[in-house]
């Protein structure tokens, strides 16, 4: 059997196949495994050494996340009486009372705003540019979509100074337009790029049947092309909306308090009554969840993205 | 159902001219076929008639109006592609209805459900009606796409190559088939293809193209048997005509250069003379051949 034979693999490739993929699995989930777990641990068996990875689970990091609390002496906590709540209780323990909310759900509020906002706006330019440079006769075309590569070629940190001297001319600096406006602008070439890549293989004669069939332009985009175009679009919004969730120095430079987004907001948490591990592993956590749950909804679209092409058009 | 008129319609890609000044009458009710080899011009005339395309020069009429800045949709005509383009995402029913459903059209779906079956019906496509457009051999293919044509009642039916893909069987009835859908609705239909017994089956006018002008324009019987030139002549017929020097023959017009003949003016027999090499040949004129006086070839 040569090296390039496509019969079926034998029982032993398939095995040995397979234990490199679950091996390649669990190297990749390891630091994410860890990261959920921590968030279960109590905050001693977070720090212990050598590190725990049987534990007694416990939501206290989650607790903490999304709570203020205030240290009181004994005898003015035996004066409040018995805790009033499961989380009351689990905080009671440590000799703490819960004094209010954190500042964590509406920084998680403010990441899905600016992430999600981004990625819409970048999708609807991006179709719509990718979509004329694909079928229309664009003066400098080339130079053009040139241009536009060129605002990813360097690290677009490089160019934070201006940014942060025109947002505060502007009035963006803290606002979430301002977020929006900025991860737009970083995504879009590679929107515009991705789009027009998908839309090229798209063939002009679907759209020139509907033109036919008695469809405005604008229709026959709209009924024709943007449905065939899904796949294309469902794998660029992932890529935008990764950017923007997980983006972390401009959010730091440019947000302080009411557009701050959650990546800089979780380290900040570890100050808050010491070391404390848990709370940050369960806003980790927690911010994993919109991520995954947006690509695992678009992995129909994106496996279809990977093996377009190898059927007849 | 309208005449269309091509007047002197001039259209260049670039450096190459697609067609060069085209002026033809496309009757009401009549089914016109273009014939010619590959980049001829036949599918850029259908393309500039529909609306896909703009003429660098001239107009296209159609019932009479000036389809000058006119879009597809408001010329109201139906095509049928040869790459059949049937819309990827949809199912074969939902192809069909497409056209109906256009703001153009906005068919009750009573109406649209009549036309789709009866339509589905005819092209033998009723059981793979809820099948995804994609689910389907090239065959069937072609036949949702001339349904996607049929379903509709437009001024003129414009149609590329419709039958190229379909296996023999199935292109002689579909054949037979367009015909009678022609001849009975009256519809205008202005046909592309380079097979010249589509040509000869179905039309009413064919059209001769060579290398982007319109060559000669008749019915096929005047075209087989009148053809304007040695080009023309070799389009129609199967076996194609034989050529010969005038000057073999002692009774040739006089200025004729060249002598065409049908393979059923040849019988074989014996010659009085043979004048040809290795065998001899014996020559009856059965029906005209090319008149006489037709000199600049």
């Amino acid at each position: 059997m040569s090296s390039y034979s496509v019969a079926e693999p034998s029982g032993a490739q398939k095995l040995v196949a397979g234990a490199l993929v679950i091996l390649y699995a669990c190297i990749t989930s390891l630091p994410l495994l860890w990261i959920i777990a921590t968030g279960f641990k109590s905050p001693s068996d977070a720090i212990a050494y050598p590190p725990k990875v049987i534990f007694e689970p416990t939501v206290e990091g989650y607790v903490n996340l999304f709570t203020t609390r205030t240290r009181m002496p004994q005898e003015q906590l035996d004066a409040l009486g018995p805790p009033q709540t499961w989380y009351d209780k689990i905080v009671r323990k440590d000799g703490v009372i819960i004094t209010g909310a954190s500042r964590f759900a509406g920084r998680f509020y403010n990441s899905v705003i600016i992430g999600f906002g981004s990625t819409a706006l970048c999708i609807v330019l991006g179709t719509a540019a990718a979509y004329a440079f694909s079928r229309f006769k664009v003066p400098f075309k080339d130079d053009l979509l040139f241009f536009i590569l060129s605002t990813r070629m360097m690290p677009p940190i490089a160019v934070a100074i201006p940014i942060f001297l025109m947002f505060r001319q502007l009035g963006l600096s803290d606002t979430h337009a301002g977020l929006i406006l900025l991860y737009t602008a970083v995504n879009l070439s590679l929107s515009v790029w991705l789009l027009k890549g998908f839309i090229d293989e798209i063939p002009v004669e679907y759209e020139e049947a509907a033109l036919i069939d008695g469809y405005t332009r604008f229709q026959a985009f709209y009924k024709v092309v943007l449905p065939q175009a899904a796949t294309g679009i469902a794998s660029t919004a992932i890529f935008c909306l990764i950017f923007a969730w997980n983006e972390y120095a401009f959010a730091v430079l440019l947000t302080s308090g009411t557009a701050q987004t959650a990546p800089p907001f979780i380290p900040t948490i570890i100050g808050v009554s010491g070391q404390d591990w848990p709370a940050v592993a369960a806003g980790a956590t927690i911010f994993l969840v919109p991520v995954m749950v947006f690509t695992i909804l678009l992995r129909k679209h994106l496996l279809r993205g990977i093996t377009f092409g190898a059927v007849r058009k | 159902m309208s005449e269309i008129v091509l007047q002197n319609i001039t259209k260049s890609f670039g450096s190459v001219t697609a067609l060069d000044d085209v002026s033809m009458t496309v009757p009401d009710g009549s089914f016109v076929v273009l014939l010619g080899p590959t980049g001829a011009g036949k599918t850029t005339t259908l393309r500039i008639v529909s609306g896909l395309e703009k003429p660098g020069s001239g107009d296209v009429l159609i019932g009479g109006k000036s389809m000058r800045g006119l879009t597809p949709a408001q010329r109201n005509v139906a095509m049928v592609f040869q790459q059949y383009s049937l819309y990827p995402h949809l199912s074969v029913r939902q192809n069909l209805e497409f056209p109906l459903k256009s703001p153009l059209l906005r068919t009750p779906q009573q109406e649209i459900d009549r036309k789709v079956n009866a339509v589905a019906e005819m092209l033998q496509i009723s059981h793979k009606l809820d099948n995804k457009a994609t689910a389907l051999s090239g065959g069937e293919m072609q036949r949702v796409s001339i349904g996607r044509a049929l379903v509709r009642n437009p001024q003129v039916y414009l149609m590329d190559e419709p039958l190229s893909s379909l296996d023999a069987k199935l292109r002689a009835d579909l054949r037979i088939e367009l015909k009678n859908i022609q001849a009975n609705s009256g519809a205008t239909l202005l046909y592309v293809t380079h097979d010249q017994i589509e040509a000869m089956t179905m039309a009413t006018h064919v059209g001769v193209l060579h290398e982007g002008r319109l060559v000669q324009f008749g019915s096929p019987r005047e075209i087989y048997e009148e053809p304007v030139s040695l080009y023309a002549a070799g389009r129609l017929g199967q076996p194609r005509i034989n050529v010969i020097p005038a000057g073999l023959f002692a009774g040739a017009p006089a200025k004729a250069t060249s002598m065409g003949l049908r393979p059923e003016h040849i019988r074989q027999g014996k010659g009085r003379k043979p004048r040809c090499s290795g065998w001899s040949i014996w020559v009856t004129r059965r029906g005209s051949i090319f008149p006489s006086g037709n000199t600049h070839w």
